[in-house]
């Protein structure tokens, strides 16, 4: 299989939160308080490898399904105001090839005693064999029907 | 890329022009079910390969397929169901995100209002 497509993304979410921007920052800055909120379901364990939390620093983290990894993310800091901002990326592999990568920009703004706090997500997904062979589960029965549509059409 | 979900009116165009022919509708359906070789996609048709090949170049040119020749080979996948293979990691991405700015949420509020 070649390996050509790609696609891109870019989205924004929003939360408040009754805490101050410091606590929130400060729940980004440590990586035992992001182990517990930065896995990406429940049904995955982060392992923390490496943690850097500085401009140029790095972070490992390895995803873990019932002790299993699926995943390692590689993050990198490249923009940190105590309080305000941090601008990183993280690259998502699997134990064969890249997944994708996005670009992740966090702002703190305090918003009376709380915290809205905006995350801009500027995602590339690139395929690959596995990938792929996963995410199209869900996607060759509907082409399938497509497909038989089209052809008595 | 010339995609047929795109809100270009051309693309859309180009799109349903090349789904206006049964041998290309069957070329669709056959490679939904994986890629292809040309010459596999061809082998039902009677038709030369030439005027075959000119039916793989106008659904390539929608958009609906990308091809690759490897030596003698031509291999055709279905591009669109890759886009969607895509799209759908993109969106499991985002989605991890909320999960996780909820979780952030649990966190702030059950630790006390001090840092």
């Amino acid at each position: 299989m070649s390996h050509k497509s790609m696609a891109h993304r870019t989205a924004t979410l929003e939360r408040t939160y009754a805490a101050s921007p410091a606590r929130a920052f400060h729940a980004w800055a440590n990586p035992d308080l992001r182990r517990v909120w930065g896995a990406p379901s429940d049904e995955v364990e982060i392992r923390n490898d490496a943690s850097d939390f500085r401009v140029g620093g790095e972070d490992i983290q390895t995803c873990l399904v019932e002790g299993h990894p699926v995943a390692t993310v590689v993050g990198r800091y490249h923009d940190i105001v105590p309080d305000a901002r941090i601008i990183y990326t993280e690259v998502i592999r699997d134990e064969a090839q890249l997944q994708g990568m996005s670009l992740v920009s966090a702002e703190f703004i305090a918003e009376g005693k709380g915290t809205r706090l905006v995350v801009t997500l500027q995602t590339l997904a690139v395929d690959g064999s596995d990938l792929l062979a996963e995410a199209e589960l869900g996607w060759t029965s509907a082409l399938d029907r497509l497909g038989a549509l089209l052809v008595t059409a | 890329m010339p995609n047929i979900l795109s809100p270009d009116s051309n693309a859309l165009d180009r799109g349903f022009q090349a789904l206006a022919d049964a041998t290309r509708r069957g070329v669709i359906a056959r490679l939904a079910q994986g890629e292809a070789s040309v010459a596999d996609l061809a082998a039902p048709y009677d038709m030369a390969l030439p005027s075959f090949l000119q039916h793989v170049r106008v659904l390539e040119a929608a958009g609906l397929i990308s091809t690759v020749k490897t030596g003698r080979v031509r291999t055709c996948w279905l591009e669109a169901q890759r886009l969607a293979a895509l799209d759908q990691w993109i969106a499991g991405y985002e989605a991890a995100w909320n999960t996780r700015l909820d979780r952030l949420g649990q966190i702030l509020e059950t630790k006390g209002d001090t840092q």
